[in-house]
């Protein structure tokens, strides 16, 4: 329960850096300084990827981990003493706790079903130790070796090189959050390396509820997204697992939310957040947020090179790792080495499994029909339409790619990969279907046509 | 791809792992040779609950052994395996069961009743979790096909009786909101059976009982370095999680380390390296975890 507190904590704290970085963004970028719904969540996770980013670079030049988080910590927090207290009338004002009596019954539903999985994941978290392989080899295990210092070294011949454990290409994000929480609390603990899922689903559902209530306008739409994102069948078990993908997940939906809005250089770092999280992030949600970007022209024409610009400027925040990585001699991503190798029996796996598969509760068939109603009306408009269109079929692209045309096909059939990639994308591609809603419904607050 | 097997066979290969067939041949109790697979489940009886076993079999068309982690449930009961996908439909050389064996084993092809009592079963927290959630199936439908079929009909209908073309989208959104919220009482149901059985569960005891010996261990070790010996794939893995502070002295490489983590009988035991046969003590249950 201390850690838990300690990690609420350390997350109140990472909301307020990136409320700050925001607001500051904000003044270069559009979208004014309003605080929303949306804001919390995103700024959580600004101030997430640029405290693990210090993180980061402290550990990485050879300091321990106390050492950064204090210097980091020194760097930040008057920077966000200065935003909390700059908005401090709005974010009262906004903060979005309703009285009981305001809720309708559909709101009730959804919130029963928040609470349900929040509890279950709760439950396991405090009564189980962490049990899932990857939690163990690629996140707690680096994040717990990190915060011990002793089998860590920065000589590639050594074999500690980034850790004891797991892929030497995978990035640090979640690893640096598990160790700078085991510091403020004193101590490793299970918990520590696996609260960060916890703080991830509710940055998707509190996003998800707030930005279709934003787009739409209507109270039973927010209420139905917030309810399927949160019971999406996969996602309960990231709740508590340990695993990074749900950061991923986090990111990206923030990313578009911020793509709809058209707030470009927060697109970039959002895509740089995600790839700091997890390779996919660099390999998949990357590329198809630029490709989103450049074909987001309006009126005067389909590419966007303005917007493509502001979004590389921001996710040139990943650039570090990757010079760290290349120097090193690590690959860029993939630790596997993906061989081109046709698979002609991926096809109907990938349907079998990921589209149609238990994992997922029939989401993508649903999703599918949405989006093949709304793509015309997405490629018609100018703009946040037709660029979310470009990213959800760059995405599937790009993962049908993968899965057919290399032996990451195994993958898909020993269900390692297939469904957590799915898990990754799969908050966006419902965020893509509330911009299609919008549309429809000609919501109040309509930004999609920038 | 036939159509009757687009419609009409679940869809998940969930949790099934393939290994040669030579490596676990000799550990499996075959129960079923030659047998056919389509719309059948595994009958089994057991003696006690809480025990972890795989059901093991050749799908049609290959040589390799599939295996689909279960716990055991006391008595006799069916074990779902149709959501094992396209690899649980043809015919089979063989199916068993390796680990934890059974009383009696046959195949079976439920009927109503059996239906019902198999989807609300509830699926034990098994290791694979967070890779693919286990699905139901509904009289011989996977479930999550059945949700989305009425999410697509529900919102078509509603949007139809509308007479409506703008309100297709919305109708379809808030529907497949309102069948998942239906569907959510069937998740209800498993997490409560976590939450009832979940101390029962094999699988949880094992891994309480192998976290709290590594934190007993990280103990006795205190400043010193540590390293391992025989340590199977998942022991290996725990203890380089659990101890990734303490200094790791790989074994090849001067000086040795002060103490060693070896696998005797089936259990990680801490031991000098001067001396294997001698356990190192180490303090009192530390994992507050439990029951």
């Amino acid at each position: 329960m201390v850690t838990f507190l300690t990690a609420c904590l350390h997350v109140l704290l990472e909301t307020a850096v990136g409320l700050a970085f925001l607001t500051w963004l904000r003044r270069h970028d559009r979208g004014g300084a309003v605080i929303r719904g949306e804001d919390f969540p995103t700024a959580f996770l600004l101030g997430l990827s640029l405290e693990t980013g210090l993180l980061g670079v402290g550990v990485l030049n050879g300091f321990s981990i106390g050492v950064s988080l204090g210097v980091t910590g020194a760097l930040l927090l008057p920077f966000a003493a200065w935003a909390v207290r700059l908005h401090w009338a709005q974010i009262k004002g906004y903060f979005p706790i309703p009285s009981p009596d305001d809720f309708r019954w559909y709101e009730w539903i959804a919130f029963i079903v928040v609470l349900e999985k929040a509890l279950f994941g709760l439950w396991n978290l405090f009564r189980l130790p962490q049990v899932f392989w990857d939690a163990l080899v690629q996140w707690g295990g680096r994040g717990h070796a990190i915060y011990g210092g002793v089998n860590l070294s920065l000589d590639p011949q050594s074999p500690f090189f980034m850790t004891l454990m797991g892929k030497k290409s995978y990035p640090w994000g979640t690893p640096l959050w598990q160790a700078a929480t085991a510091v403020m609390d004193g101590g490793w603990s299970d918990d520590a390396a696996r609260l960060l899922g916890f703080f991830f689903f509710f940055a998707i559902v509190w996003l998800g509820w707030a930005a279709t209530h934003r787009m739409t306008g209507s109270r039973p739409y927010a209420a139905a997204a917030a309810l399927i994102l949160a019971a999406f069948p996969l996602n309960v078990w990231h709740l508590f697992a340990g695993y990074a993908d749900i950061g991923v997940a986090a990111f990206s939906m923030a990313a578009l939310a911020a793509l709809i809005r058209r707030e470009w250089l927060l697109v970039g770092l959002l895509a740089a957040g995600a790839a700091w999280q997890k390779n996919e992030g660099m390999m998949l949600f990357l590329p198809a947020l630029a490709a989103g970007a450049l074909f987001s022209g309006g009126e005067r024409g389909l590419i966007d090179w303005r917007a493509l610009g502001r979004f590389l400027a921001g996710a040139a925040a990943i650039v570090p790792w990757l010079l760290f990585k290349l120097t090193q001699g690590l690959p860029l991503a993939g630790a596997h080495g993906q061989q081109p190798a046709f698979q002609p029996e991926a096809a109907g796996d990938f349907l079998y499994l990921s589209i149609a598969g238990s994992s997922h509760g029939g989401f993508w068939v649903v999703w599918i029909v949405l989006l093949a109603w709304f793509a015309p009306g997405f490629w018609r408009s100018a703009g946040a339409g037709r660029a979310v269109l470009i990213f959800c079929l760059a995405f599937f692209a790009m993962l049908v790619g993968l899965f057919l045309f290399t032996n990451l096909f195994e993958f898909l059939r020993n269900q390692m990969t297939g469904n957590r990639l799915m898990l990754q994308f799969f908050p966006a591609a419902l965020l893509a279907l509330v911009l299609g809603l919008a549309r429809r419904e000609e919501a109040p607050e309509k930004r999609d046509e920038g | 791809m036939p159509a009757r097997i687009l419609f009409f066979l679940p869809l998940l290969f969930l949790g099934a792992t393939f290994y040669p067939g030579s490596a676990l041949a000799e550990n499996v109790g075959v129960f079923a040779r030659n047998a056919l697979l389509d719309g059948k489940v595994v009958d089994m009886t057991f003696d006690q609950g809480g025990r972890r076993f795989w059901i093991v079999f050749v799908p049609e068309g290959t040589e390799a052994l599939a295996r689909m982690e279960m716990t055991s449930r006391p008595g006799r009961h069916l074990y779902e395996m149709r959501h094992q996908g396209h690899l649980w439909t043809g015919r089979t050389k063989l199916v068993g069961v390796s680990g934890y064996q059974p009383l009696a084993a046959d195949l079976k092809r439920p009927g109503w009743r059996d239906e019902l009592k198999l989807f609300f079963v509830h699926n034990p927290l098994e290791s694979h979790m967070p890779n693919a959630a286990r699905g139901y199936t509904l009289l011989g439908f996977p479930f999550q096909w059945i949700m989305a079929f009425l999410a697509l009909a529900v919102g078509l209908g509603a949007a139809f009786y509308r007479r409506d073309r703008r309100a297709i989208g919305g109708a379809l959104f808030l529907s497949l909101a309102g069948v998942w919220a239906v569907g959510e009482a069937v998740t209800f149901n498993d997490h409560w059976g976590h939450v009832r059985y979940g101390s029962k569960n094999a699988n949880e005891k094992e891994w309480r009982e192998r976290a709290d010996y590594l934190d007993r261990a990280a103990i006795a070790i205190g400043q010193g370095s540590w390293s391992y010996q025989t340590l199977d794939g998942v022991s290996k893995v725990w203890s380089e999680y659990r101890l990734a502070d303490k200094r790791l002295q790989p074994l090849n490489r001067p000086p040795p380390p002060d103490f060693v983590l070896v696998m005797k009988n089936g259990t990680m035991q801490l031991v000098k390296p001067d001396d294997p046969s001698k356990l190192v003590p180490t303090p009192q249950s530390v994992t507050p975890r439990g029951d």
